[in-house]
């Protein structure tokens, strides 16, 4: 009195063109993604989308006990369930990217440093990766300055940082290099789907990394976005040298020179092949 | 019996099209009303599907749904694509067994009503279930060490009250509470049976149940249940032994000691009787 369900009609779009794959710009909190944004937000094919979220709630749909195995006895083997997800997830983006009159869609969410394995699984691998980095005790000082860390955080990433690493520029030191392993090693992994640009770079010489970056997802540069992106970073690079040394670019500089050296001890072996050094 | 379904409703026709979800607790019976209506040359009630569980862990969550808001994508944008997920996969299913319409029956969604009713936007329809609270409380007690336990329902009300008797009879209280209070919410898209009904009368109560859905009744499916392939899945897998309705599986309680039946009884008579369950008289007892 048994048998099994036959698969049922697979009507889930095919492979897509690379230059049509999604972007997502992983990094830290606290790197400057919102800057990456912003400058990229007159792009005429990019929706830039604020940060996005709901990707990391389809991990617990796909944990939800039983729920895998259910659906293989309806005909939907889990390959199949994940490509009718990513057509959800297409459909959705798209009700935010055709009312601007965009086709491609870039996500900043930085949280979704630990879904990368999701994403990448969601899109069959068609999916390309912007590593976005900033300097580590550039960022922790920005994080300390501005994240009330919290064990009940709103932002999960930020509630178990806090619980895993506490608080202070040496939790956020840690939370930088854990993020950044991840980075690191998800990047090894599909190096002909990732770049990798640093906040620094784009603040000193941003025509040259939006060329570098939008080549490689196969994009072209327009003229008027170097345009806008060179007066929206310029803002911020005067802010930074306005008081005409280097801890007004670089705060923690001012730190006593004994944490610097203990906080970049936790930050270097990740952060010196990015090109950061750490001196006073 | 109870339900608005008369055969007269002017939207009888966009009805006929809207997918059935039959609620109920564990082991009221569901999976032998799956087989009946799953024989249905229209119809297929597939094995439990459990997915849509994880969908509203998805879709509900106040902090997606905000992170889609920042996106211009409205609550309702969210649900839409949910359903129409759903739908591919359940109407995916029906279309592979070759059947018009489709009918859920996994017990845990007796939580999640709010959530299916705003999935489809009101245009759904639901059988709830109900069996006797002791005969029900009997078979939970079995079915609990014989791989229930997977479940995550049963798991859940296992940390929260045991897996006594006492246990599974809060869990019957709390999924007939739920279910009565949205049964009188939805007055024109519910129906309510009794397992008992079933296996009792099972000609008219499938023929009500067919005219409240909207679909032709067809006489032979007490028998074509027994004799017809079904999808293997997740339900009560001991019906794959039956040959027949078996009217005798009521009343195994009947052997407990009288203070055990008072006592279970008083947990959940406040919902029973809401079913047209009666306290059990003393000679009915040990």
């Amino acid at each position: 009195m048994r048998e099994s369900a036959p698969a049922p009609a697979d009507a889930a779009p095919g492979p897509a063109a690379r230059e049509r794959w999604p972007v997502f710009v992983l990094s830290c909190h606290r790197s400057g993604s919102t800057l990456l944004r912003e400058v990229l937000a007159p792009h005429p094919r990019l929706a830039c989308a604020p940060e996005s979220g709901f990707i990391a709630g389809l991990q617990p749909f796909l944990d939800y006990p039983q729920a895998l195995a259910a659906l293989g006895t309806l005909g939907w083997q889990p390959d199949r369930v994940i490509r009718e997800l990513r057509a959800m997830v297409e459909r959705l983006m798209a009700r935010h990217m055709h009312p601007l009159g965009k086709e491609r869609w870039v996500d900043t969410t930085p949280g979704y440093v630990r879904h990368t394995a999701l994403i990448d699984r969601l899109f069959d691998g068609e999916v390309l990766y912007v590593l976005f980095v900033r300097h580590p005790l550039d960022c922790v000082h920005a994080l300390h300055a501005s994240v009330v860390p919290s064990t009940r955080h709103g932002d999960p990433e930020i509630a178990r940082c806090a619980r895993q690493f506490g608080v202070g520029r040496h939790a956020w030191a840690q939370y930088w290099s854990e993020v950044h392993t991840r980075l690191a090693a998800f990047a090894a992994s599909c190096l002909e789907r990732t770049v990798v640009i640093r906040y620094e770079d784009l603040l000193s010489a941003p025509a040259d990394v939006l060329r570098s970056m939008l080549t490689a997802i196969g994009e072209r540069c327009p003229a008027d976005l170097i345009a806008h992106a060179s007066v929206r970073t310029s803002r911020i690079g005067a802010r930074r040298s306005a008081a005409g040394d280097r801890t007004a670019a670089d705060p923690w500089r001012a730190w006593p020179a004994a944490e610097i050296r203990a906080l970049w001890s936790t930050v270097e072996r990740v952060a010196e092949p990015l090109g950061y050094r750490g001196e006073p | 019996m109870s339900g608005g379904g008369n055969g007269h409703d002017p939207n009888a026709v966009t009805r006929r099209d809207w997918p059935v979800f039959v609620l109920s607790s564990h082991r009221a019976g569901s999976t032998l009303l799956r087989y009946l209506l799953d024989s249905h040359d229209e119809l297929t009630c597939a094995p439990e599907s459990k997915f849509i569980a994880g969908l509203e862990e998805l879709a509900a969550c106040p902090r997606t749904l905000a992170a889609f808001a920042g996106l211009g994508i409205t609550a309702d944008d969210v649900f839409a694509e949910v359903r129409t997920f759903t739908e591919r996969i359940m109407g995916g299913y029906a279309g592979a067994m070759s059947k018009r319409r489709w009918i859920d029956k996994t017990p845990n969604y007796y939580r999640l009503t709010p959530f299916l009713d705003r999935l489809f936007a009101g245009q759904v329809l639901y059988i709830v279930l109900a069996r006797h609270p002791l005969d029900c409380i009997a078979s939970l007690e079995r079915f609990w060490t014989q791989g229930g336990d997977a479940d995550p329902d049963l798991a859940r009300n296992a940390e929260r009250h045991g897996t006594s008797r006492y246990g599974w009879s809060r869990y019957w209280l709390d999924v007939y509470e739920r279910l009565a209070a949205f049964a009188a919410s939805v007055p024109d898209r519910c129906t309510t049976i009794t397992y008992e009904a079933l296996v009792r009368a099972p000609e008219p109560t499938l023929a009500a149940v067919l005219q409240f859905i909207g679909e032709r009744h067809q006489p032979d499916l007490a028998v074509k249940a027994f004799r017809e392939r079904h999808t293997i899945g997740y339900g009560d897998p001991s019906i794959e032994r039956a040959a027949r309705l078996d009217a005798e599986r009521v009343g195994k309680w009947s052997a407990w000691p009288r203070g055990e039946v008072d006592v279970l009884w008083d947990s959940v008579e406040p919902v029973a009787v809401r079913f047209g369950y009666e306290r059990p008289s003393h000679h009915q007892t040990a």
